[in-house]
């Protein structure tokens, strides 16, 4: 995954959730944790996943470990997008 | 740590679910409440899954399900409520919950159960079947009526001497708030016995035709509020020439808050008023603040509460249903079909 990707992810983060922006997270702060994301918010990040890295999040990949930071996200998206054959 | 999901065992796996449950919910008593739940149930004893840790077989997620009859356009059928939901801050992510959601549908799937449901009492409880594509079915409402003022006023105004006729006061006018009772020659009794027959056959005479709702046969009514040990519960019977029309179970927590938690039965309109002035009559004895209770919008309760001065307050609960069969997903589907209230949000 490019620093261009994570840099996507960052940006919808702090968009998206008024806590990250409050917080001033970066990309190794947690985020299931300490708050700044709740269940329905990883709904909403799993449809921009879906959407812009155009892979398909499966019930079991919503696991605490993928979705702990910014940069987990990150990895967990590029490993998908390997696997689906789509790089950027 | 890689979640992976498991049907529980109930004995085996018990003191682990205990403890969980212990975790999740410290103020209950949770292993008589647990025994009660799981091996009173006269509908059978249900189903638990969890989630555990692959690599070191800990537990860290549960949830249950518990058979319930139900009666469905007026057909008898077993469906199971989801209840005993809790996931341990380490697994607390859209994926365990999903795992265990889904793990939920099975008895369905296989034929055990006509449907079951869940009642996420919050928005958050619903990303898991927004996330299964599953929509509510229905909500429920909680309506409360104030009795005492004690609690609320000394909460804004403080505890000095100057609040004290305030209160008094305010507590005056809530007493003589305007009753709902009629002449009726309807009398209440206090059941302080089990329920009998003539409770499963006025369960029988309450039409169901289009409607969704709980069956209450004695057995049924007799481990629900009569078999609890970790609450106080009374119930009162209205009757009509000795016969039973209606009874109300209330449950009187120490804190001194009381719940409507069923009202069933015929005649209604004026068997559920009378009902509902004997229980403000016994909370007001034993000095509870408030009187809340739950219902659905299809629920004629809902007109009951408001006739005896019950306001309604927040939005408690959604349901969300799972059947399997076309013909029963279509009354599912039918927000108005849903006359439930606490009996049927309490697992």
């Amino acid at each position: 995954m490019s620093e261009a990707n994570t840099a996507r992810l960052r940006d919808f983060i702090l968009q998206n959730f008024p806590t990250a922006r409050k917080r001033r997270i970066d990309d190794d702060s947690p985020l299931l944790e300490s708050g700044v994301i709740d269940s329905l918010g990883m709904l909403d990040i799993v449809k921009f996943l879906e959407q812009t890295f155009e892979i398909k999040v499966e019930d079991e990949e919503l696991s605490p470990d993928n979705f702990a930071s910014i940069r987990c996200l990150s990895d967990f998206a590029m490993k998908k997008s390997a696997a689906a054959g789509f790089m950027e | 740590m890689t979640p992976a999901l498991r049907q529980a065992s109930l004995s085996e796996d018990r003191e682990e679910l205990i403890s969980v449950l212990e975790r999740h919910f410290p103020a209950f008593h949770m292993r008589p409440h647990f025994t009660w739940r799981h091996e009173g149930n006269p509908a059978g004893p249900g189903w638990s899954w969890v989630i555990y840790d692959r690599n070191t077989g800990a537990i860290g997620a549960m949830t249950s399900l518990f058979p319930r009859p139900m009666l469905v356009d007026g057909k008898r059928v077993l469906c199971g409520q989801v209840g005993e939901f809790a996931v341990d801050a380490t697994y607390r992510s859209l994926g365990p919950a999903v795992m265990l959601q889904r793990a939920t549908f099975r008895p369905v799937d296989d034929g055990e159960l006509a449907f079951c449901y869940d009642c996420p009492p919050h928005d958050r409880g619903m990303s898991t079947f927004l996330r299964l594509g599953m929509q509510s079915n229905c909500e429920l409402t909680r309506y409360a009526l104030p009795l005492r003022s004690d609690q609320v006023l000394e909460k804004k105004l403080g505890n000095g001497a100057w609040t004290k006729p305030i209160v008094a006061s305010a507590n005056l006018l809530l007493k003589f708030k305007k009753r709902t009772h009629r002449e009726t020659g309807i009398e209440i009794k206090k059941l302080n016995g089990q329920f009998d027959e003539e409770f499963s056959q006025l369960d029988q005479t309450v039409s169901s035709t289009g409607t969704i709702r709980s069956s209450r046969s004695a057995e049924f009514l007799n481990w629900r509020y009569r078999q609890r040990r970790d609450v106080d519960i009374e119930v009162l019977v209205a009757c009509r020439g000795g016969e039973v029309l209606a009874f109300l179970a209330c449950i009187i927590y120490p804190e001194r808050r009381a719940c409507v938690c069923d009202l069933f039965g015929r005649d209604l309109q004026d068997a559920g008023l009378v009902l509902l002035d004997a229980t403000v009559d016994l909370c007001r004895q034993r000095n509870v603040f408030c009187l809340e209770g739950y219902c659905s919008n299809a629920n004629q309760t809902k007109l009951l509460f408001e006739s005896a001065g019950f306001r309604p307050r927040e939005r408690a609960a959604r349901v969300v249903a799972y059947g399997k069969t076309v013909e029963i997903s279509g009354i599912l589907n039918s927000g108005s079909a849903w006359t439930i209230g606490s009996a049927e949000l309490n697992a």
